[in-house]
């Protein structure tokens, strides 16, 4: 049943404008303690900088490592926020209201972590970005755009563009709200942000059109995006990679753990802003059939990837599951996969008593990004661990402390950015939580109220 | 009625007698119309019958050829008729209210699972055994036919079961209302049916998990069957995306059958106040989703081929897209996927009854001509021990007989969803009435609004 | 012609649509005034407006611009430097597609936005009457019109109970003053 506070569009202000005016103690907490972490990052990457890539535990032919799995990891987590701004405001969904803008800029900062470990991975940054930008065809430099490794940055280029001009244009009436709200520097950011917003007829319609056409048009976006990510291994010849089910097997277990992430963070912000009266039992519940429907989806295509590896059997894309499926510590992250991937989070979030609990929801949702966190490392470094044709040798990879690092400092790196963003900006659209209560009705069947919503077709 | 621009659907102005009223006088007119139709489709599916006991039957199963186009009639009812009632499912678990008047025109379908599951049973003597050749069951004892068997099935059964629970309370109204000469099939149907508190308090649920389980049993036994009947008849077309291309498809065909039988309940059927715009607008948005994701499964599988550029993967693309079924690949691409998003993309066009409508047969059309690419390559080639493709063979062209076994089998699915509509009131009058409460149009202010329960 | 603006400042949205009405019965055009609100209303609460825009040409537009710099970039990359690489034909079309296909989508986007913008007339540096009890969730009515009536649209949104009416010389109030 569809919950509602009662509060005044005063109140809702108020209360959704907190955390920008006021820092909890535990605010104050995870900006230290993500901090800490981030100087870590910071000195590692200096470091690998400074003495070279040789202070990782990447070696022939082991050369994509752990950089290169958080990588795809992040990608996969921005999934989540277009996927769940876009499907819902196309399909007019409710429960979207609070959950919109923690999404989508979980998509930007995500989708930003992504860009820098390929960056950070070549070992000199700077040379890259001289290599790269400007592209230009004068200084004899010529991408081959028959590799997937240019049609990445094409494909993240649109969608961190895309999404930040999304979540720019629903920010704008915020932001006029903000403008007429505050004074000092403030003031002046907000004023240049809302474009001098007014909040007419036109301007709300153009609104409610751009939600709806933008969704649309990002919607194919981010499907391409996590689908070129897979080609980037998919296009080779390497056993377990060479698969045709990559593109959507990707995508969907991004949308996995994209979702459970915003979960995660909708959790958080239950918790850290006391936006009870926004984030309600009732969204959790949403999202949590959501998450049964795509986890079960999810298992689909991890099981078609794994039967058709095998349906083959050639030996080397045998030896390499084998490897995969019975050798440590591969044989420890496939039951992490299907435990913390499926089995645990699925058959609790069936049970509508499980979903409306924020704790078992918050902590499933972590579950599944371990086990998706694992199922990436799985996928992609099993298959370069080998010898095959083509290579001349074959070893162990072992990550080093660098590396190390650098993961933790991806997941501080983003934290960090939210609460930061938070500070600034409202973590949920106030105009739209107000438009919901201009929205809201009710039905009288017999001597019962339903909570009902206005649709405009 | 007009609201700023979009027309508000009748449906939801009505009271719930008139709903009772239309179902009722649905299943008791029946026009001669309508019974001719039905017994032209029986023909059909009679003649159907005849040929493939003619053709393929007294071949016997040493030519495999010769059943192709059984498995290409079997194919594409699993794809059009037994996905239907998949959409329906995923409406209700959607839990909107437009889709109140669709579900049975989806589900009904499901009726016809009986065609596919005895074609199927013939079908199994052209599977060979597993042991000695690639195949997902790697082997194992009895399979393919006694594991596929147990999902078709499964299937079939899942299958009746939803469409039973789904109609249980109209069966009840039907038995109720009309002469005693229906009671005695009606009666035993609607057996269990008093409209108690409780039972209506179950009644969504139990129906909505019963879809569910179709769902869960459909994904499987079209990912085994299309292992089974095509990429494991294809020697070297090692491919993991094809059995979510194969599903996907046959959703996209599912939604098309759907929609085109709407369309045929409104011009004919009289159900203009219930299947309307809305109905139309919504599934076509869903056709356009499914086009363009039909373009996405078969790219994924070209771009990996593409690159992989193996002898092994050049041959299979050159048998079943490049060269030996060039057209009815080059005619399924452009049905499935380019018209569709051609005429789907402009709004105006997916907001009308005729374009989605235009689509859907587009889209039907499609489907037959990719499922009978894939079947005609699948049942094509003498040796499927081998594990690639060394010769590529000739394109089989089909005979009268597979012609009429062709159009027997959707005769005869055709056939009998006629004739469940004898006794299945449309709208569909529990779920059309449960709307009625929970759907309003309302002033506000200067215009009228459409106000949506959210009961849950 | 000079053009003077009124806004009325309404607390509620009976007496905001109220206003609105008044204005139609006094002979205003629905093109002479806007609501503006912290927040959408149903389309047509206020009566039907003018909706005219063309915001769905934009991303067409923006698509064909970046189909063509995907085509030219990807075209002109492997025409300017002819190597064969990995056995695939120069003028590879399915890579080309790819990129392609993000530039068609990244031009829709970029102009989709630049539309939205446009068509909503931001950003708006202009002078025009405006009260920040709006955002706090009051309903502002705007009229703009000529300077003889003026008077006519003050005592128009009057009628309706309204917080406060402003005209550009400042607040005028809510209420009628008394007759001296």
């Amino acid at each position: 049943m569809q919950e509602r506070h009662q509060l005044g569009e005063e109140a809702i202000t108020r209360e959704l404008f907190r955390p920008l005016v006021s820092t909890p103690a535990m605010m104050w907490v995870g900006f230290i303690g993500l901090g800490a972490v981030l100087a870590i990052f910071v000195f590692a990457v200096s470091w690998m900088v400074y003495w070279g890539l040789g202070v990782t535990g990447l070696h022939r032919p082991n050369m994509w490592g752990f950089m290169i799995v958080n990588f795809v990891f992040w990608i996969g987590i921005s999934h989540a926020g277009v996927m769940i701004s876009a499907i819902l405001r196309l399909t007019q969904a409710e429960w979207r209201r609070p959950v919109t803008r923690a999404a989508e800029v979980m998509t930007i900062f995500s989708l930003m972590t992504a860009m820098l470990h390929p960056v950070i991975h070549t070992g000199r940054p700077w040379r890259t970005l001289y290599w790269v930008f400007p592209y230009d065809f004068w200084r004899n430099i010529w991408p081959d755009i028959r590799g997937p490794l240019v049609w990445d940055p094409s494909a993240i280029l649109t969608y961190l563009t895309g999404s930040t001009l999304f979540l720019y244009t629903t920010l704008i009436p915020d932001m006029a709200l903000a403008r007429d709200r505050t004074t000092g520097w403030r003031h002046v950011l907000y004023t240049i942000l809302a474009l001098g917003w007014r909040g007419n007829e036109r301007q709300w319609k153009m609104q409610t059109i751009a939600g709806f056409l933008l969704s649309g048009l990002i919607l194919p976006v981010f499907v391409s995006v996590h689908s070129i990510v897979s080609w980037d291994f998919a296009v080779s010849l390497v056993p377990t990679w060479h698969a045709t089910v990559f593109a959507p097997y990707f995508v969907i277990g991004a949308i996995h753990s994209g979702v459970s992430a915003v979960v995660t963070l909708m959790a958080l912000m239950r918790w850290l802003f006391r936006f009870e009266n926004y984030i309600r039992l009732e969204h959790f519940d949403a999202i949590g059939r959501l998450l049964i429907a795509v986890g079960t989806g999810w298992l689909w295509f991890f099981l078609l990837d794994i039967f058709f590896a095998i349906y083959p059997q050639e030996a080397r894309e045998l030896e390499i599951m084998q490897f995969r499926l019975f050798d440590w510590p591969f044989n420890v992250m496939t039951a992490l996969i299907f435990i913390f991937g499926y089995f645990i989070p699925v058959p609790i979030w069936v049970f509508q008593r499980f979903r409306r609990n924020v704790k078992i929801m918050f902590w499933t949702s972590i579950a599944v990004n371990v086990g998706m966190w694992a199922e990436r490392y799985w996928l992609i470094k099993p298959g370069l661990m080998r010898k095959y044709e083509w290579t001349f040798d074959w070893a162990w990879y072992r990550p080093s402390i660098v590396e190390i690092s650098i993961i933790m400092g991806s997941f501080a790196l983003v934290g960090f950015l939210l609460l930061v963003f938070s500070k600034i900006f409202p973590p949920i659209s106030v105009w739209e939580e107000k438009e919901g209560v201009h929205f809201a009705q009710q039905l009288q069947v017999g001597k019962r109220r339903v909570n009902a919503v206005i649709r405009e077709f | 009625m007009v609201t700023h621009g979009h027309e508000l659907q009748r449906t939801w102005e009505l009271a719930p007698r008139d709903v009772l009223d239309a179902g009722l006088q649905w299943v008791r007119s029946l026009g001669t119309g309508r019974r001719l139709m039905a017994l032209i489709a029986l023909a059909l599916g009679a003649v159907g019958a005849i040929a493939l006991v003619v053709g393929p039957l007294l071949s016997g199963y040493a030519n495999r050829q010769v059943w192709a186009y059984t498995a290409v009639a079997f194919v594409y009812l699993m794809s059009t008729a037994a996905a239907a009632p998949c959409l329906s499912t995923a409406l209700r678990v959607a839990r909107s209210h437009w889709r109140r008047p669709v579900n049975r025109v989806a589900e009904i379908w499901a009726v016809t699972l009986i065609i596919p599951l005895i074609l199927y049973l013939l079908l199994l003597g052209t599977l060979p055994g597993t042991e000695n050749r690639l195949s997902i069951w790697f082997g194992w004892p009895l399979s393919p036919w006694l594991w596929g068997a147990i999902l078709m099935v499964s299937l079939t059964g899942a299958g009746y079961f939803f469409l039973w629970l789904s109609s249980l309370p109209d069966l009840a109204i039907v038995r109720d209302q009309t002469d005693s000469a229906r009671r005695g099939l009606i009666a035993w149907l609607a057996g269990p049916w008093r409209g108690s508190h409780r039972q209506w308090r179950m009644i969504e649920k139990v129906v909505n998990n019963a879809g569910v389980l179709y769902v869960l049993i459909y994904v499987p036994t079209m990912t085994v069957f299309a292992t089974d009947f095509i990429i494991s008849m294809i020697p070297g077309y090692f491919t993991a995306v094809f059995p979510a291309y194969f599903t996907i498809s046959s959703f996209e065909a599912g939604i098309a059958l759907t929609i085109v039988t709407m369309a045929v309940l409104r011009r004919w059927g009289g159900q203009q106040e219930y299947l309307g715009l809305e109905q139309f607008w919504a599934l076509g948005k869903m056709l356009l989703a499914f086009a363009l994701l039909w373009f996405y499964f078969w790219w994924s599988e070209f771009i990996i081929f593409w690159y992989g550029r193996t002898p092994r993967e050049i041959n299979v693309l050159k048998y079943i897209m490049a060269e030996t079924y060039l057209w009815p690949f080059v005619l399924a691409f452009l049905l499935n996927f380019a018209l569709p998003l051609l005429i789907l993309m402009w709004n105006p066009i997916r907001r009308s009854i005729a374009g989605p409508t235009v689509v859907a047969g587009i889209v039907l059309v499609g489907n037959l001509i990719d499922r009978i690419r894939l079947i005609s390559a699948g049942y094509s080639v003498p040796d499927i021990t081998q594990h690639e493709l060394h010769e590529i063979p000739a394109a089989y062209i089909p005979n009268l007989l597979d012609i009429l076994i062709l159009a027997g089998a959707i005769g005869g699915a055709v056939a009998l969803v006629l004739f469940t509509f004898r006794v299945l009131p449309f709208p569909s009058i529990w779920e059309v009435t449960g709307g009625l409460w929970l759907r309003a149009h309302r002033p506000f202010k200067h215009t009228r609004v459409i106000v949506v329960g959210k009961p849950e | 012609m000079a053009i003077r603006e009124v806004l009325g400042i309404y607390k509620d949205l009976d007496s905001a649509v109220a206003a609105a009405d008044a204005l139609r019965e006094a002979g205003f055009e629905r093109a002479e005034f806007e609501v503006l609100s912290n927040a959408p209303y149903p389309e047509g609460t206020f009566g039907e407006e003018s909706g005219i825009h063309r915001l769905f040409v934009f991303p067409l537009i923006g698509a064909c611009c970046g189909f063509a710099a995907g085509l030219l970039i990807t075209g002109g990359t492997q025409l300017a430097n002819p190597l064969v690489t990995g056995g695939k034909p120069l003028l590879s079309i399915p890579p080309m597609i790819i990129i392609m296909y993000e530039g068609t989508m990244l031009g829709a986007l970029i102009f989709t936005v630049l539309g939205v913008l446009f068509e909503s007339r931001l950003p708006w540096i202009g002078k025009a009457l405006y009260d920040t009890r709006i955002t706090a969730g009051y309903i502002g009515i705007l009229v703009r019109t000529a300077p003889e009536r003026e008077s006519l649209a003050i005592s128009a949104l009057r009628k309706a109970n309204p917080e406060d009416v402003l005209t550009e010389g400042g607040s005028v109030g809510g209420t009628a003053p008394a007759a001296q």
